[in-house]
């Protein structure tokens, strides 16, 4: 089936999309009191824990480091909930995959669509440490959304790889684990870019997360322009994924309903 | 243009179709059993399917016979495109609705009315298709008031009734049913096979697969055969059901 085709396809089936995503954000805090602002509460407590811990135990020489831990911390625990719930999102459904007919591509565009609706909710929490910590906002804000599109189109194109090859070998799933967490330490959340030994950097700036997280930190934290030409570059290399995710999933989906 | 009017009449054709499934004595699902198992040829190729080929007109309503493990269900996956044949092409036009088994994706956890939208929307139907249709939905079911109640604390009689009042209602072409008939009492057994005579009337296409010689009797106007994945029949119900029950006993 043609690209264009399927595009069309996908689209007749987007109250099944829309749905599953209903389903995934209603569902995820099913049977509990607060439900939906359990999305806000975790990134709260979190922003309390750290500030405790960061200000008075741990004393960093990043200037108020939980503002500038929590401006990357956000968007890395969307990113690795997104790749972890986008993983397993085939391998999961094998009830349907083995009894009903759908495009196969509405389930991870689902689990990405849940994810950065919650994602979205999760930023005003962002927002009010910004605001609270005295830093304020700043009319860079505006280009948040396209940092955002870039990280967003970077994990889908993962994803698409990840859930396919998930279905055929399960390793990956456990896989991902250490592989989330050594991304993540290899990614300037914790500490500062500017500790990186020079002799590395090159190799360093090879992870996209880089410049994703360091447009993040241009906006919030230091409130500059971000580096555009790095996240055009960055953008256009998750597009490429995207598209090789898109090959490697068609390939695979033919047979999900035998091997799931 | 009169060749393509005869296209236009094929429901569904299936040329040349040949399906495998590899078998594994013991299916790995992790690299470390996947490695362990090269070499030491642990499976081995079941062809399912020999190079079937049929066409089904628009209207026609076929039954698919034969003994368990022949072939049958595995055609009526690949006619919905659940699973891809090996070899051959499949050729559908028009929307389909099938009951290949009950209740397919059902969220247990969610009311049944929930679970008419969330089903109805795997046929590409929204909010505003299903509103004017959901209390014909509702109460063809016989569901009453559980309903409004999740769908795990439904007996498979229930659930076999929701299912089936689904996806006659969800207005598809093609109904491709597997013997989903066997549950529920007698009563709903008739109803649904009324049903399903009502939606012949109206031309729809059906594929039916069923051991229930008496019901594929009543219903289909045409038998195909299946036996060691090849169709070895392929005539009017009754030509086919004589045969059929000769050779079979």
């Amino acid at each position: 089936m043609s690209f264009i085709n399927k595009v069309k396809e996908i689209y007749k089936y987007r109250h099944m999309l829309f749905t599953l995503v209903k389903q995934d954000i209603n569902g995820r805090y099913k049977g509990s009191i607060f439900g939906f602002l359990w999305t806000l509460l975790n990134p709260l407590f979190m922003l309390l824990v750290y500030s405790v811990v960061f200000s008075i135990v741990f004393k960093s020489d990043i200037e108020n480091y939980p503002i500038y831990l929590f401006v990357c911390l956000m968007p890395w625990n969307a990113f690795n909930t997104m790749i972890g719930g986008g993983t397993t999102c085939v391998s999961n459904n094998a009830s349907i995959i083995k009894k009903v007919y759908f495009p196969r591509e509405v389930l991870p565009l689902s689990v990405v669509i849940s994810n950065t609706i919650q994602y979205c909710f999760s930023l005003v929490i962002t927002f009010i440490a910004l605001l609270v910590s005295g830093m304020g906002i700043t009319w860079y804000a505006i280009f948040l959304p396209l940092v955002m599109l870039v990280q967003v189109v970077f994990a889908f194109g993962l994803i698409l790889m990840l859930s396919a090859a998930n279905v055929y070998v399960r390793d990956v799933q456990y896989m991902m684990n250490p592989i989330m967490m050594i991304w993540m330490y290899a990614s300037p959340i914790l500490y500062s870019i500017t500790m990186v030994p020079e002799k590395w950097l090159p190799i360093y700036k090879l992870n996209p997360m880089v410049t994703i997280l360091q447009g993040y930190q241009s906006i919030l934290y230091n409130q500059t322009l971000p580096n555009f030409k790095a996240l055009g570059i960055v953008f256009l290399a998750s597009i490429a994924i995207c598209i090789i995710g898109y090959m490697i999933f068609n390939k695979l989906q033919r047979r999900f309903a035998e091997e799931v | 243009m009169a060749k393509k009017s005869k296209k236009e009449d094929i429901a569904i054709s299936v040329k040349n179709v040949t399906k495998e499934f590899t078998v594994y004595e013991d299916k790995s699902y992790f690299l470390k059993e996947k490695i362990g198992h090269l070499g030491r040829n642990k499976k081995r190729k079941h062809v399912v399917l020999k190079n079937v080929s049929c066409d089904i007109k628009r209207g026609q309503s076929v039954a698919l016979i034969g003994v368990n493990g022949s072939g049958k269900s595995t055609l009526l996956k690949l006619l919905n495109k659940i699973i891809y044949p090996e070899q051959g092409t499949i050729e559908i036009n028009g929307k389909v609705s099938s009951m290949i088994e009950l209740g397919a994706g059902f969220n247990t956890d969610f009311t049944g009315r929930e679970n008419i939208y969330f089903n109805a929307s795997m046929y590409g139907l929204g909010k505003k298709d299903i509103d004017p249709i959901i209390d014909k939905i509702i109460e063809f079911s016989e569901l009453g008031d559980f309903i409004e109640t999740p769908v795990r604390t439904y007996s498979s009689g229930m659930y076999m009734r929701l299912a089936f009042s689904i996806a006659v209602n969800v207005q598809a072409e093609i109904l491709l049913i597997d013997e989903i008939l066997a549950v529920g009492d007698a009563h709903f057994q008739a109803k649904c096979l009324n049903k399903m005579k009502e939606l012949k009337a109206e031309g729809k296409t059906m594929v039916f697969v069923s051991h229930n010689v008496n019901q594929v009797k009543s219903f289909c106007d045409r038998a195909l055969w299946i036996k060691d994945g090849e169709i070895i029949m392929d005539d009017e119900t009754e030509k086919v059901l004589d045969e059929y029950i000769k050779v079979q006993g």
